[in-house]
């Protein structure tokens, strides 16, 4: 078995940080479960909450997978080793992403239209009838905290991991502290009296969770298609694979520079600018059947003076 | 190599946390403040009935009615209104309570599968009932929600 590429210590450091990062992040979502079913019991909000946070432990547990399997080397029936396995978990991530933000919109829409009033009851607490709604709050309040600090971190690291995932799940903690704060306002909004208020604050938070969804989903899917590399933050072509290009075919000018990402890893091919696949008498040669497949033919280069 | 033990060895954010309560906590008190006096009715049922007429939906057995008109009756006189009380099945009355032709219908079954289009009370039970029941709102009536909840925590 081939080990895995590796990368800096200093990159190292950050992928185990990022693993705590991750295994915080799913205490706190379990946490938030847990006090917020205290607060609302078996309410429809809490039904909606839930989903939500649901959604957003998978991105933190596609980390974790992809991770889990990308320290493994080259093995026989993948000889590519499982560098991809990131690729696969940001496109997945980026789907959940994009499913928070399509349940949001559709719950907010649907009580709009339905004119729905929303009810909020009252507990007694010390002998006092307190409204269910100030004790919401209280729960939102500090369930809004960690996603906050934890998005942060995460966001810092997964730029210099260049790791999509860990990018994906920065913008999902975004989504769940803003949809906590689109919440706290809209249960204010029902006590004012306006039942508006709390389905119309969700949706518009959702409509920004479904941007960022949006972006990431079209970044994976650019990326399960080798499509240029982008950089993690923008979803733009990446700056830094755009000056290796230029670079190769500055050095190699009967060649053609080709780059892609696997995973957080780059690979660059040089192809002949004048032919662009094997010729069919090589590629016969090699294989009796269905020849036609093989289109390539690579050899590795480990240093510059390997030409 | 878990991280699990290792998990909360750097306090993560704690500075940053700190900084954040004071701006956070301040947001609290204001909003306590301007919390007094709400939440209020959308559409203003607890206002209506000061004064006014408390229009009432009776439904459930004999036991149960003599046991609500009580309450009821009792509830009209703290809020200085009228009692108006409209017998009929639980569906025609919580299809008059969800136009807003009734004020509260008393009283269902905790279970009820009306409890989606209405708001409830707590549960409130006696020992001569066989099960604990609820009086319905309008949906979104949560003021008035509150006051029906005082009064029938007072009558426990």
């Amino acid at each position: 078995m081939i080990a895995a590429p590796h990368p800096p210590e200093q990159i190292e450091n950050d992928l185990v940080r990022a693993e705590r990062l991750e295994w915080q992040t799913i205490f706190w979502v379990m946490v938030s479960v847990g006090a917020m079913s205290a607060a609302m019991g078996g309410s429809q909000a809490f039904k909606t909450a839930w989903i939500e946070d649901v959604l957003s432990l998978l991105a933190p547990i596609f980390f974790l997978l992809s991770r889990h399997v990308e320290k493994k080397g080259e093995t026989s029936v993948f000889p590519y080793g499982f560098q991809r396995a990131g690729t696969l978990a940001f496109f997945l991530s980026a789907s959940a992403l994009c499913a928070i933000g399509a349940f949001l919109l559709y719950e907010g829409l649907q009580s709009l239209v339905t004119m729905k009033h929303p009810t909020i009851g009252s507990k007694t607490i010390f002998g006092h009838q307190v409204w269910m709604g100030w004790i919401m709050i209280g729960v939102l309040f500090f369930s809004i905290i960690p996603p906050v600090i934890l998005g942060r971190a995460k966001r810092k690291i997964a730029k210099r991991l260049h790791d999509e995932v860990l990018f994906v799940d920065a913008d999902t903690n975004a989504a769940d502290w803003q949809t906590g704060v689109a919440s706290i306002a809209g249960i204010i909004g029902i006590a004012c009296g306006w039942w508006w208020a709390d389905a119309l604050m969700a949706s518009v938070i959702s409509l920004s969770i479904l941007k960022d969804g949006w972006t990431a989903l079209k970044g994976s899917t650019i990326h399960l298609l080798d499509g240029l590399p982008r950089a993690v933050d923008s979803g733009q072509p990446d700056p830094a694979v755009q000056e290796l290009i230029s670079r190769l075919e500055d050095e190699y000018p009967d060649y053609r520079a080709q780059v892609r990402a696997t995973g957080r890893y780059l690979r660059a091919r040089l192809e002949p600018r004048d032919s662009p696949h094997l010729d069919r008498e090589t590629a016969k040669r090699l294989m009796s059947e269905k020849s036609w497949r093989l289109i390539e033919l690579a050899r590795g280069m480990r240093s510059e003076t390997d030409k | 190599m878990s991280p699990f033990p290792r998990l909360f060895k750097e306090s993560l954010g704690m500075r940053f946390l700190r900084g954040f309560t004071h701006k956070y906590l301040l947001a609290v008190v204001m909003i306590g403040v301007a919390a007094c006096g709400l939440p209020v009715d959308p559409r203003h049922t607890t206002d209506t009935v000061r004064g006014g007429t408390l229009r009432a939906g009776l439904v459930g057995d004999q036991a149960q009615m003599e046991f609500d008109t009580a309450q009821l009756k009792s509830l009209a006189q703290t809020r200085q209104a009228e009692l108006h009380v409209v017998k009929g099945t639980t569906d025609e009355l919580i299809e008059l309570l969800s136009k807003g032709e009734l004020d509260v219908v008393a009283s269902l079954p905790k279970k009820t599968p009306y409890r989606k289009q209405v708001g409830l009370t707590q549960t409130f039970a006696h020992p001569g009932w066989p099960k604990p029941r609820v009086w319905a709102v309008r949906s979104g009536e949560n003021e008035w929600l509150i006051v029906l909840n005082d009064h029938l925590g007072d009558s426990k």
